[in-house]
Formats: C-alpha cells, sequence, structure tokens
C-alpha cells in the first residue's frame, strides 16, 4: 500500500513538474494549455504539491548551495509553500528559519509586495500556520523568518 | 459446526479489526503511551488589572505569570514559548525540580534546566513587579518548583545557585571571544528573546539595489547584524531566486559573513540599475 502510494505520489509530482516546464515553455512561445485559468489551478496546486512533497530535499540543496558559499544559516530550516501578491502573483517555496518549536507551526510564508513606480519596491513577510485568515488557529508564528524564495509567476 | 465456525470468524474477524484500528489510531498519533499523553505544561491567558497576562500552568498550578511581553512577543505567546520548552524537555526525560535553575546570561536573570534556556526575566518583568530581576527570576522559579513538587532545600540553595550563575558567566565570556565562530549547531537549546531593528540592504543579481531591511533575531545577534545582501536573480519573468543574507561586516565585497539566528521580516528597496 505504502510503496503504491510512493509511486502515485512520483507520478502526481512528475505531472505538476511538467506542469511547471509546460509552463516556462507556454510563457515563451506566449500561448499555451497554462495560461487559462484550469492552468492556473494546475500550476498552483502543482507547485505548491511539489514544495510540499519535496521540501526536505529543496531544504537539503539550499543549505548545500549556501554552504558552498560560506552563508548556510546553522539552526533549523524548513521549506514551505509560499505565495507572494502585489506586483503580480507567484507561487513557489520558501525556506524560513527560527526557533525549531516555531519553525514546525509554520505551514506557509504569505508575502505582500507594494510596487512603487517602476524602480521602489516594498515587501513583508509572513510565515504562517494556516492560509485561511478566519480561522482560529490562523496566526503568523513569531520568532521565525525567511532566508531564501524560489516562486514562480502563477 | 458451522455455527462455531462462524463464531470463530465472528470473534477473530472483530479481534483484526480492532487490532488493526488501535495499530491506526496509535500510527496517527491518537493512542500513545500513559507518559507521552500525559501533558506537563499548558499556557492560557489571563487578565491581571484589567491588562491581559500569560500564565503558564504546571500540573493543574499556576506556575508563572507573566505580565510583560519581550521582543515581538506578547505575554501570552511569552506563555506559550515557556510550556512548549518545559514539555519539550519533559518528553525527552520527566523533568525534575532539581533540574530547574537560575543562572545569569549575558546580564540577564535565566530560567535554565538541563542546559536549556527556559526564560529570562526583562527590565520590564522587573519594572512591573516592582522588584529586582533577580528577585523575580527567583519568584518564577519558586512557582515552577511548588508546581513540580520541588524541595525546599533546592530552592534555598544560595550557594548553589552562585556557583551555577558563575560558571555561566565564564561560558558566556568564552562565547563572547568566540565571537563569528560560535557553533549554533551545538546550542540547540539556546533560545534568547526576540529583537528587531532596521539595516541598509543591498541587492545584488539581476537587478542592483539598494533599500531598508527589517531584522529579526536574538538581541545580541541582531545588535550584530549591520545590513542584509540579497542575491536575486530571475528567468525570463517567470520563475526568480531570492537568498537573504544578514551580514555583521559592512565590507561586503570583501567577505560575507553571516550572523546566525537573524532573519529578514521586511523590506523596501530602490533599483539603482535594471
Amino acid at each position: 500500500m505504502n510503496g503504491r502510494s510512493k509511486n502515485w505520489q512520483i507520478v502526481a509530482g512528475a505531472v505538476a513538474l511538467s506542469a511547471v516546464l509546460g509552463l516556462g515553455s507556454s510563457q515563451m512561445a506566449q500561448a499555451g494549455p497554462f495560461d487559462g485559468v484550469l492552468g492556473k489551478v494546475v500550476k498552483v496546486g502543482g507547485i505548491g504539491f511539489l514544495v510540499k512533497q519535496f521540501g526536505p530535499e529543496i531544504n537539503k540543496t539550499i543549505n548545500t548551495l549556501l554552504q558552498q558559499k560560506g552563508v548556510r544559516y546553522s539552526g533549523k530550516t524548513k521549506v514551505v509553500p509560499s505565495l507572494a501578491a502585489g506586483s503580480g502573483a507567484y507561487i513557489g517555496g520558501a525556506q524560513i528559519q527560527g526557533e525549531p518549536e516555531q519553525v514546525d507551526k509554520v505551514k506557509y510564508v504569505v508575502t505582500a509586495e507594494i510596487p512603487l513606480g517602476s524602480r521602489i519596491r516594498g515587501k513583508a513577510m509572513f510565515p504562517v500556520n494556516s492560509l485561511t485568515p478566519g480561522k482560529a488557529t490562523f496566526k503568523p508564528i513569531n520568532g521565525t523568518g525567511v532566508t531564501a524564495v524560489i516562486d514562480f509567476r502563477i | 459446526m458451522k455455527k462455531l465456525l462462524n463464531n470463530r470468524l465472528s470473534v477473530l474477524t472483530a479481534a483484526t479489526l480492532l487490532g488493526l484500528g488501535t495499530a491506526g489510531a496509535m500510527w496517527q498519533g491518537a493512542v500513545l503511551p500513559a507518559h507521552a499523553q500525559e501533558i506537563l505544561a499548558v499556557s492560557r491567558s489571563g487578565r491581571v488589572d484589567g491588562k491581559t497576562s500569560g500564565e503558564v500552568v504546571l500540573r493543574k498550578k499556576v506556575a508563572l505569570r507573566l505580565l510583560a511581553g519581550s521582543g515581538s512577543m506578547g505575554p501570552v505567546e511569552r506563555a506559550d514559548l515557556v510550556a512548549s520548552r518545559l514539555n519539550r524537555l519533559d518528553a525527552e526525560k520527566s523533568l525534575k525540580a532539581s533540574e530547574i535553575r537560575v543562572t545569569t546570561q549575558a546580564g540577564a536573570q535565566t530560567l535554565v534546566a538541563r542546559g536549556t534556556n527556559i526564560l529570562s526575566v526583562t527590565t520590564e518583568d522587573a519594572r512591573i513587579a516592582g522588584r529586582s530581576q533577580q528577585a523575580v527570576a527567583d519568584d518564577w522559579m519558586d512557582g515552577i518548583l511548588d508546581a513540580l513538587g520541588g524541595s525546599a532545600d533546592s530552592r534555598n540553595d544560595e550557594s548553589l545557585r552562585g556557583r551555577d550563575r558563575d560558571e555561566v558567566k565564564v561560558a558566556a565570556n568564552q562565547n563572547d571571544r568566540r565571537g563569528n565562530d560560535r557553533d549554533r549547531d551545538s546550542q540547540d537549546d539556546y533560545y534568547p528573546e526576540l529583537k528587531k531593528k532596521l539595516v541598509p540592504i543591498i541587492t545584488l543579481g539581476s537587478s542592483l539595489n539598494v533599500g531598508i531591511a527589517q531584522v529579526q533575531g536574538a538581541e545580541n545577534d541582531v545588535d550584530r547584524c549591520k545590513a542584509v545582501a540579497q542575491l536575486e536573480t530571475d528567468y525570463k519573468d517567470v520563475a526568480r531566486i531570492k537568498i537573504l543574507v544578514p551580514i555583521q561586516s559592512e565590507g561586503l565585497v570583501k567577505n560575507i559573513d553571516r550572523v546566525p539566528g537573524v532573519s529578514v521580516s521586511a523590506l523596501a528597496d530602490y533599483a539603482i540599475k535594471r
């Protein structure tokens, strides 16, 4: 059962990755199957799924790259899905750091971007434990912060 | 005979289902061993003189009542943090009253257990209580010991406390001397209170930007942070990669020296070159 489930996860991951790659090529061709609403839903779901599924691997890769540059954060880090809105909408993964018990609580990173003209920009990043602001348990997690972001335009 | 067989099959099926159900529940964490089910500390909010306070309840007794926040944390969040630290220690191995100590760390009275910081007394705590920081720390320790069933001997052994303080002072000085070489991995138990400040940020990569960033982290780490370097690149307006590095030297070109424990929470910048 576990092996079968794992296979399904790999297949779903491959489909999602294809969606992301397809998106890239469609952008270059200025048209494609992922430009519509459904395509965007697939893209958001696919990237979110990929980040959730392969977060530890992505985290390890980022840490290895930063280690090579000598700027790795030495405490606890984790990669969670990130959403950015303001100057366009983006979805991807964000590496967060902080106190271990606080990092464990973080489920997503929400970024609010404020473009002021073409040259000035402002940005605030909120590690949160839920994406439902109305939910009783929703709250920004203090004691955590963002160290790296990789995201894709929706 | 057939009826007997049917009965046995029913019992076997019921037993199998019960076994699978129990195993599933244990796997999901619904049924845990008795020790794991007991939670030592619970935090909750309270009211003192019309103001919100954070309370840490140990074994149904209020052990600590926090009236002041610290850094970006309010009193309730602070109590939540204390409870989670106590529970983590207790989950590793049952926490005993005799393991709690008051020590001095970086000039602040701090409750410590098994080398893990539980809570530091801030100047605001002392001001609200109208007492010295040491007196407040002793009160908190007494509250925890009372709740945990600690003995008067361990509470009143001033000579032991004094010795602990000296040992920690020496250790703190050694850490300061180590400076940048401090290995945070070996200090998983080091959770100082949070502080925020604004520092310059420079963005390199696909564009050259300068601006201001808000950093947060432990007070002594944030004090060391002088700037933030952001490495940014993008691919055809489709994908973006950003790496935020709080640094402690302004000589960015020569050497990027990361400040551990500091992260960026917000930024605003201006593109000099695009």
